[in-house]
């Protein structure tokens, strides 16, 4: 059980600033991700906290202890690595005791530890097996359980999905969760995929080209976004500007600096059926606020549909959750837009 | 990794004093000896420093020397990358009954030392050699018409010395290829690129790191070579031929004047291509798909290569073979006769009625395992220097670590002797001359480059996050190293080493100016025979030689199988 | 690993193990059967001794007793032309010695200050592949050589590297200035034997080699050594002194200066000169002495029964300009005589 606080840190690469001065606390037991797009500065971040990296300002204290100055052997953080880092000349067994042999425990705990945390991971079938014979997602696994029998005080995570099918991904993040919750370690995940993000973390920070752009609860950054990077990163949500929102929707409460943030399933659409507007059955569209579009196409992903559509330009997503009939609106249907008069969230324009 | 490496630790300081101490002691210190040693004034003109010889040289034969090593060592590197990346693609590519057989064979080239595989050549392709007069005979003509020598006699003589750095390096560079990034091959003749061109524009270039680091070896190797040039070159000048012209003549300064201007060409080669590497530079960053992929090709190509190759690979074995019949020849008895008619043991009893035989093969088997594990030591430590870490004059100490292939064994032996005649710093102030060793020294010395090289590669290509993820584990920088990226260089080093294991178990240019009666190498024991005009017995040593060198072969193979189990 | 260790632990151990008796060592181009003769010898006179012999070209001994000169290495350097020693003598690598024999031995044979003494006499020869020439087919003397038809059919050791023939060439050239008062017709004929050599070897066992095996049919070298590749390896080989006269040149032994065992080095140097000694180099292996009290009856017949006539030579001329004519040989003539 530990918490880590960052303070003041920064990194740069020469004249390049990979990660602008930074303070964060990640509190104990809490699962903590980084989300950002490729190049925010999320790895650099977390291979400073693994103390591989050494930040050019700032600290970090672990339980109040400054750590800054410890090498990565030293400071007790597991990392489980994007390619999983698995010792290739090692079977899973030796991989996995590697870290216990270093803290030179005894042969027989060694081997206790290791058949536990292999029925964890689920993976207890495949301790004599050589690296190169494992699957993507089992190889994964054995890192994790690298990572975890040590028992560190934080666990971080780099991207360890990335290279897996979207099954063993849905699958393997359980496991992670799972893991995460029963032994309560501190964990700091990186991704850039914010499903995985919103799913697993307590907290999240998103950052973007180094600074973090806002920490916050999964719901907090879904349903109130502090600007436009996290709303459109986060929630792929739709931007009006004031004079849209008054035209076509009849809203006249954004500033002229303003934007409001609308999520794609927060969208209403209904068919145009002529000059008066006929209300669709399943969108309850009221009669004030109201803009006709025009759809430029429909994809449709199981669960949801999404509707790609041209307003005055501009383009819109919408989301609806499928049922059978929504078939019927196909690319070049014109189609009522409204938007519900409760949204209330507005970002600060770009400039 | 920027950070990381700004921290130098202690292990790394101690990491950086070691190699730093060879590097400049054994490598920096017998190269200013030299230097000093060419601006000696000469005569009674009381100057302490003159370029008199630099003036000398270039007045007389340096230009035309110069013109004609470089000439000669290109074209080595030319023929060599053919026969080696030939071999290689058709290894790599093709199947073939007894396959894994000529894999091995192909290597065998290896196991004849420089001062053997000259006589091999007479007796084999020289105007009486046995292969000259029998197709002489067959056809009619006069051998003198189809004695190899001259030009292409000493060419003939590094490819096949030296093909070999073509064929590791390539074969090991076709294996990643197509393991890690198979599919690239398969996406170029998805997009409509012929077998040719996909060859040309996707495998080629991606080779061309290999291409580099092989022709680099050769052409150093080639510059340094000086039995071949002995041997086949006439009265055409080379330069490591100008600098034993200049020695027997007593002319020292001008001696060492041509071995700095023959080391400076050979830099000056591998900052070339150094410069040439750094402009085109194919890295990757995907992960490999598990999958081998290979060019296909007609069965008509596949035919012919495959007969080419068997024929390459048996001619490569011809000189062994003339080495060992000729081990068996009645001596004085083959002469005039296409091929041998006298056979006897007589020269393996005579060898073995002596009660110290052995005492060469352990000496040489002893220093070449000194000369080994001092290479492996230092060549290991400054790679991991070179390649993860950062320091100042770290180029400074690639280069050193690269020159003395290019330098001949005498210049390195002469600088040797007068940087350690006397109580020195780097010798703990006693004087090596005359000790054990200071052979073991020379070889190491001269190997060092090789091993390094392919250490060095090793680990460029090793992934850092798996060093990473034992730090993260608290596994600190010894077993590190010990545990994680020592196993995972094992096969870079094992090969390096045994190249180096070889090269030290025959060698003879630096020995004969080194060696004291108690470390007289087996070349020595050869060179014995040969200057009694015993051909019976060199023969037959050589074939002890080789048997050495076939065992060092299978040793090593099995050293980087087992500990890659283990 | 730990088994490699151990290994390698001994191997150094091995290394640094040496005996106890007084290491002697020779630098000696004779090669080792007659090597190891003498040390066994010696070895049984001086029990507490223990001979250490290199092996390796009279050229290689004088490079590495150069070399090593702040630190010298050998004791006894036994066996190098007289034109190398008296280079050696300038350059201060030799000690001075007056063996019990000294005034049985000529003149031009031994250093004038005792720094060195000739051992063995090597006349010089024109030898023949004898399977393909009679003698007397074979040229006779030094002119024939030049005569069109041995033109591509002499072969030669490569003459900077060998003190044979550095000798035979710079003798012509010094009989040139003695006869003509210039280089210059000496040099020309050395240009036209040039033009009819097929190939200059590396070294000796390459010419032997491709005399044997019919590549040339004739080439220069010392009869010693052709008697002994005849009768002892069977080779086909026979030889004719140059009618008008050849070069002999004289093979010596010295003490090499500031060497670790100088007392011993004079007792080895006195017991491979000895009488005894001598007779049995000459019975054994082929070397005539260069001493002139050995009886002629205990010498064997082909020695006895040689009668040369030799070329009167001015030896400090030679050695003052052997270096210089050679260079010029080498930048102006190798190779371009039929030019």
């Amino acid at each position: 059980m530990a918490d880590l606080s960052l303070r003041d840190i920064s990194k740069s690469f020469g004249r390049v600033k990979a990660v602008a001065p930074l303070n964060l606390e990640i509190h104990s037991g809490e699962f903590f991700s980084l989300l950002g797009p490729s190049g925010c500065g999320k790895t650099t971040l977390l291979r400073m906290v693994a103390g591989l990296e050494q930040p050019t300002t700032g600290n970090f204290f672990l339980n109040q202890k400054d750590i800054t100055a410890l090498p990565p052997q030293k400071r007790n953080i597991g990392l489980v690595f994007q390619n999983y880092a698995l010792f290739p000349h090692m079977t899973v067994f030796q991989n996995i005791a590697y870290g216990l042999e270093v803290l030179n425990c005894a042969k027989r705990e060694i081997y206790t530890k290791v058949e536990s945390v292999l029925e964890k991971v689920r993976l207890s079938g495949k301790r004599d097996v050589a690296i190169p014979n494992l699957s993507g997602g089992e190889q994964q696994r054995v890192a994790l359980a690298r990572a975890l029998v040590v028992e560190p005080q934080v666990l971080l995570f780099d991207e360890p999905l990335s290279n897996l099918d979207h099954a063993l991904r849905l699958e393997t993040r359980g496991v992670i969760k799972q893991l995460q919750k029963e032994t309560g370690i501190t964990s700091i995940y990186v991704t850039h995929d914010q499903g995985e993000a919103l799913a697993l973390s307590d907290r999240i920070a998103v950052m973007s080209n180094g600074v973090i752009q806002q920490v916050d609860t999964p719901q907090e950054l879904y349903f109130s976004p502090k600007n436009s990077f996290v709303a459109s990163f986060i929630g792929r949500a739709n931007f009006f500007s004031a004079e849209l929102c008054s035209s076509c929707f009849g809203i006249n409460s954004i500033d002229e600096n303003e934007m409001l943030a609308v999520l794609p399933e927060e969208i209403l659409i209904g068919k145009w059926m002529g000059s008066v507007s006929k209300v669709d059955p399943i969108s309850k569209l009221s009669n004030d606020g109201k803009a006709k579009g025009k759809i430029m196409d429909v994809q449709f992903s199981g669960a949801v549909v999404e509707y790609v559509i041209d307003l005055l330009q501009q383009r819109v997503r919408a989301t609806r959750s499928s049922t059978a009939h929504e078939a019927a609106l196909s690319a070049g249907a014109e189609v009522m837009i409204s938007i519900p008069q409760n949204i209330h969230r507005k970002v600060l324009r770009e400039q | 990794m920027n950070s990381s490496v700004k921290r130098l630790t202690s292990a790394t300081g101690v990491l950086l004093f070691v190699v730093v101490f060879f590097a400049a002691g054994y490598i920096l210190l017998p190269l200013l000896s030299l230097l000093k040693e060419s601006f000696q004034p000469g005569g009674t003109s009381g100057l302490l420093f003159s370029l008199r010889a630099y003036i000398d040289i270039f007045h007389s034969t340096f230009i035309e020397a110069s013109v004609n090593s470089v000439a000669i060592s290109l074209l080595s590197v030319l023929g060599s990358a053919i026969v080696g990346t030939f071999l290689a693609y058709v290894f790599h590519n093709f199947e073939f009954p007894l396959k894994p057989i000529f894999s091995k064979l192909v290597l065998v080239p290896l196991a004849l030392p420089p001062l053997v595989g000259v006589i091999a050549f007479m007796f084999l392709i020289g105007e009486s050699g046995m292969l000259t007069r029998g197709i002489a005979a067959l056809f009619g003509i006069a051998p003198s018409n189809l004695a190899v020598q001259g030009w292409w006699g000493i060419v003939a003589v590094h490819v096949y010395s030296f093909y070999v750095y073509f064929y590791l390096f390539i074969t090991s560079a076709l294996n990643q290829l197509s393991e890690s990034h198979g599919s690239i091959i398969d996406a170029s003749l998805s997009l409509g690129a012929s077998r040719a061109v996909t060859i040309r524009r996707i495998i080629l270039p991606m080779l061309t790191p290999s291409f580099v680091g092989a022709s680099l070896m050769t052409f150093m190797a080639s510059m340094a070579s000086f039995s071949a040039p002995f041997l086949f070159g006439g009265t055409t000048r080379f330069l490591t031929l100008e600098i034993y012209t200049a020695k027997l003549n007593g002319n020292d300064a001008n001696a060492a004047a041509f071995a700095v201007m023959l080391s400076i060409v050979s830099v000056g080669f591998l900052l070339l291509l150094r410069w040439y590497q750094n402009r085109k530079n194919y890295m990757f960053a995907s992960k490999g798909s598990g999958k081998r992929s290979t060019v296909p090709h007609s069965s008509a190509v596949r035919l012919f290569s495959v007969v080419v190759t068997v024929s390459v690979v048996i001619f490569f074995l011809l000189p062994v073979i003339t080495i060992v019949i000729l081990s068996f020849v009645k001596e004085g008895s083959w002469t005039y006769q296409i091929f041998p008619e006298k056979f006897t043991v007589q020269n393996f009893t005579k060898l073995f009625s002596d009660p110290h035989v052995f005492e060469p093969i352990a000496n040489s088997v002893q220093m070449a395992f000194v000369a080994t594990a001092i290479v492996v030591f230092i060549g290991v430590c400054a790679s991991i220097l070179v390649v993860r870490k950062k320091f100042i004059g770290k180029r400074l100490l690639e280069l050193l670590m690269n020159v003395p292939f290019g330098i001949p064994g005498t210049v390195i032996a002469v600088g040797l002797i007068l940087s350690f005649n006397h109580p020195s710093f780097f010798s703990a102030r006693s004087i090596l001359i005359g000790t054990f060793w200071i052979l073991p020294l020379a070889y190491a010395v001269r190997n060092l480059p090789i091993l390094f090289r392919s250490t060095a590669s090793g680990l460029e290509s090793a992934d850092p996050s798996l060093e990473e993820a034992a730090m993260t584990l608290g596994s600190h920088g010894w077993r590190t190293f010990r545990r994680i990226t020592l196993p995972l260089l094992l096969s870079s080093i094992v090969s390096g080493a045994l190249l180096v294991f070889i090269n030290s178990l025959g060698e003879f240019v630096s020995s004969i100016l080194l060696y004291s009666y108690n470390t007289r190498p087996i070349s020595i024991e050869i060179l014995s025979q040969l200057r009694l005009y015993n051909v019976g017995g060199a023969a037959a040593y050589c074939t002890l030689l080789m048997i050495l060198v076939m065992t060092a072969v299978g040793i090593s193979s099995r050293i980087s199988r087992a500990t890659l189990l283990d | 690993m730990k088994f490699t260790l151990s290994i390698f632990l001994s191997f150094i151990f091995l290394a640094c193990n040496s005996s106890h008796k007084t290491p002697l060592v020779v630098y000696s181009p004779h090669g080792k059967d007659m090597l190891e003769e003498f040390e066994k010898r010696f070895e049984k006179v001086h029990p507490d001794v223990d001979v250490q012999w290199l092996d390796m070209g009279s050229q290689d001994a004088y490079d590495r007793i150069r070399t090593e000169k702040e630190n010298p290495q050998a004791d006894v350097w036994w066996g190098a032309p007289s034109t190398m020693f008296i280079r050696a003598e300038k350059e201060s690598l030799l000690a001075a010695y007056t063996p019990t024999w000294a005034e049985h031995i000529a003149q031009e044979n031994k250093s004038a200050h005792n720094f060195w003494y000739g051992t063995f006499a090597t006349p010089e020869v024109i030898a023949f592949n004898s399977h393909l020439l009679t003698a007397e087919e074979a040229p006779k003397d030094w002119n024939d050589l030049l005569e069109p038809k041995w033109k591509g059919k002499i072969i030669l050791r490569y003459p900077l590297a060998s003190g044979t023939l550095r000798i035979i060439f710079s003798s012509i050239i010094a009989q040139s200035v003695k006869n003509y008062g210039t280089d210059e017709n000496g040099f020309q004929w050395l240009r036209r034997l040039d033009a009819n050599t097929k190939a200059y070897t590396p070294d000796p066992t390459q010419m032997y080699l491709r005399l044997a095996r019919e590549e040339a049919e004739v080439t220069l070298w010392d009869m010693p050594d052709i008697v002994f590749q005849s009768e002892v390896n069977h080779y086909p080989f026979g030889y004719n002194f140059p009618k008008s006269g050849t070069v002999s040149l004289t093979d010596g032994i010295a003490i090499v200066r500031g060497c670790k065992h100088e007392k011993l080095a004079e007792e080895f140097y006195e017991f491979v000169t000895s009488k005894e000694s001598m007779i049995l180099q000459a019975k054994k292996f082929y070397r005539i002495p260069a001493r002139n009290d050995i009886p002629r009856d205990s010498l064997p017949k082909w020695i006895t029964s040689t009668h040369f006539t030799t070329m009167p030579i001015d030896w400090n001329l030679i050695s003052q300009h052997e270096s210089e004519w050679m260079e010029e040989w080498d930048s102006e003539i190798k190779g371009k005589g039929s030019q």
